[in-house]
């Protein structure tokens, strides 16, 4: 129950952040709700890894390790996120040069714009 | 230790849907900065130390700072 | 020495890559990448010489054996797709060495040919992949690279495209997460083979997870390969990005994504998933509706390469399909389709951007004649049309030949009847091309007959392949025999 939890809010949010990247015609609310469904795979990814009553996946000198968690989901999410900031990032940019052309971020008006240019 | 848990996710969830309410785009990425900054308690909570520090910079610091930057260039408003 | 032969294709293109943005001259820079391209090239020759005579190799990173240490694997499937990619995109980048000053500022031309050799690296990479977050991350390289290269030339078209490109694959990459976190959650392990291992003992005590894990690899695959509900994003970013990216993105890129659905679900999956759920059928119902939207929006397309892009969704549509026919002969097909679909669409790209490098026209209403002007450049494109089509002798007649023989052995002449009929479709949208280019009358070209005034960087590129696809339509036993026995080591 008590890891369940966290699937539970993992599931929500994910369907929370494909609402607002497909229900908003606002680009950069596309790009949030793009970063929370990838926030929601993330916390599926560590919620597997974790281990009730479970220490940090770090070793003291002189301390030995009783019950980590898995640090393997670890590794793998913090490349995650990384890429996740990257790919914002080059979408943001995007977004300016579409500013730049179109003179706005609503999709709607961007596909009607492009039709007039065609 | 467990209402910590349900409160921070109920919080996360909040904010995802305040994120998805409010028509002001300014605010939507000021409610995100505080959305990563709740999910890097979560990972906290989640033991993951690493992945909140990246949270909390990555996410929280230049992911917001990037949109907030972007909204300044464009438009405050979603139409 | 041997074994690191595995990674050094990769890592020489890596270098190249990160030494490129340094050179500011558009012309040393594309002799750069296309001498980094050969160079790997050679050494993949090697390394599929090696695997041809000894089997699959295992290459494990730094040393550290799997299921702890990343592995890279080079076998059959591997070594195939990699050919497949050095065949294209070395014409590719001789052709981009001449086309994309012209179609590009010169401060982009060195950030194309990071992005170029990016792609390509990652496209080995997902095919030589032996571990699910390996897989990722050369996942999210490919189609960072892809959008990227959409939107190196600054228009509006191609900004939206990409923008469009990027979200949608996004979605995909996070839908392929999912799934991976869906099947470490109950097997704990991220390695192919040690996956499959535990699957066999995992996958009927937890049936959910393997369910939920096949469907977002299908959707998330799905986003990426241009499959039926998915495909919006393809032609606007393959019609609008520059001309040998759109040959690099419509040859090679959507057909990695059917490489990696084939290992993961063919290769690691396995039965147990195949009973869980009805994916092959899911699979056939959606190729077969892609093959004749496709094809039925290509007809309507009024712009050359806007109708090449949904040609590309069309015969995705056909790998799909003889991939989930249920015959080892049809599953042969579709690896060999992958193989003449990525040189015969490249000609064609490549063949419309000579075409539109000389004449600066793409609108079909304004290529009627083209062929007084462009007679060698429109008979490349008449052949790779050909292969399209499906003429004997050509390439595309041999693997759909496979996909027909596969269909009626399954006792299933309905698909078969997809594929003849859509072969119908595809020469109804290529002929007219064809037909007008060389016996229509222009309204203001000049009627008198000359050879191409192309320079021969563009027009050898697209003659290239073109007779090389012509070649393995001919004699297509090499190909023929690697894709008989990906199917034999994958079928199920």
């Amino acid at each position: 129950m008590v890891q369940n939890l966290e699937y539970i809010a993992a599931m929500l949010l994910y369907v929370t952040g494909l609402g607002i990247m497909l229900f908003h015609s606002n680009l950069i609310k596309k790009i949030i709700g793009m970063n929370i469904m990838e926030t929601a795979v993330f916390l599926i990814f560590i919620a597997a890894g974790y281990v009730r009553g479970g220490q940090p996946p770090i070793a003291l000198p002189g301390e030995p390790l009783l019950l980590p968690v898995n640090p393997l989901p670890q590794a793998l999410i913090l490349t995650g996120l990384v890429v996740s900031v990257s790919i914002t990032a080059y979408a943001l940019a995007l977004l300016r040069e579409i500013y730049r052309h179109f003179g706005t971020l609503d999709a709607a008006e961007i596909a009607r714009r492009k039709g007039e240019l065609t | 230790m467990l209402t910590v848990r349900s409160l921070l996710l109920a919080l996360l969830l909040l904010s995802a849907l305040a994120v998805a309410r409010t028509r002001d785009l300014l605010s939507a990425a000021v409610i995100f900065a505080g959305y990563s900054l709740i999910m890097a308690t979560v990972w906290q909570q989640l033991r993951a130390p690493d992945i909140a520090l990246a949270e909390a910079a990555i996410g929280a610091g230049i992911t917001s700072l990037l949109f907030i930057v972007t909204v300044a260039r464009t438009g405050r408003y979603e139409k | 020495m041997t074994t690191h032969l595995v990674v050094l294709p990769i890592l020489v293109l890596l270098v190249a890559a990160l030494i490129l943005p340094l050179v500011r001259e558009p012309r040393r820079a594309s002799l750069i990448g296309v001498s980094a391209l050969a160079a790997a090239f050679l050494l993949w020759l090697a390394l599929a010489f090696l695997v041809m005579r000894q089997g699959a190799i295992s290459y494990h990173l730094g040393g550290w054996p799997p299921p702890v240490g990343i592995e890279v694997i080079a076998d059959k499937l591997a070594v195939f797709f990699g050919l497949t990619v050095f065949l294209v995109a070395i014409p590719t980048a001789v052709f981009a060495g001449v086309d994309m000053p012209a179609e590009a500022p010169e401060p982009a031309l060195s950030s194309f040919w990071t992005l170029y050799l990016l792609l390509v690296l990652s496209l080995l990479g997902l095919a030589q992949a032996g571990d699910l977050f390996n897989m990722y991350v050369f996942l999210e390289i490919s189609s960072l690279a892809a959008c990227a290269l959409v939107a190196v030339v600054n228009r509006p078209a191609n900004v939206e495209a990409a923008f469009k490109y990027l979200l949608l694959s996004t979605v995909g990459s996070g839908c392929v997460l999912l799934a991976i976190a869906l099947l470490y959650m109950i097997t704990g392990q991220l390695n192919l083979a040690f996956l499959a291992r535990e699957l066999e003992h995992q996958a009927p005590l937890y049936p959910k997870n393997v369910i939920g894990a096949g469907t977002f690899l299908l959707v998330g695959l799905g986003v990426k390969a241009a499959i039926f509900p998915l495909h919006t994003w393809l032609p606007d970013a393959h019609a609008s990005a520059p001309s040998p990216a759109s040959a690099l993105l419509s040859g090679l890129v959507v057909k990695v994504y059917v490489v990696v659905m084939v290992r993961i679900v063919w290769g690691t999956l396995g039965r147990a998933f195949f009973t869980l759920l009805p994916f092959k059928s899911v699979l056939l119902l959606l190729a077969t509706i892609s093959i004749f939207l496709a094809s039925i929006l290509a007809m309507a397309q009024t712009d050359l390469k806007r109708m090449l892009a949904y040609s590309t969704v069309a015969q995705m549509g056909y790998i799909f399909l003889g991939l989930a026919a249920g015959s080892r002969t049809a599953f042969a097909g579709a690896i060999l389709h992958i193989f003449n679909h990525a040189l015969l669409k490249g000609a064609l790209f490549l063949a419309a951007g000579a075409v539109i490098w000389r004449t600066g026209r793409r609108r079909l209403a304004e290529l009627v004649g083209v062929g007084h002007t462009c007679p060698l450049t429109l008979s490349f494109f008449a052949i790779a049309a050909l292969g399209m089509v499906g003429i004997p002798g050509t390439s595309g007649f041999v693997s759909k030949w496979f996909l027909l023989v596969g269909m009626l052995q399954q006792s299933s002449p309905l698909l078969a009847w997809v594929v003849l009929i859509s072969s119908l479709l595809n020469a109804a949208y290529y002929f007219p091309v064809i037909i007008l280019g060389f016996f229509g009358h222009g309204t203001d070209n000049e009627l008198r007959f000359h050879l191409d005034r192309i320079p021969p960087e563009l027009l050898l590129p697209a003659g290239s392949l073109a007779l090389v696809s012509l070649f393995f339509g001919l004699w297509p036993s090499f190909p023929l025999h690697l894709a008989q026995d990906i199917a034999h080591d994958f079928f199920l």
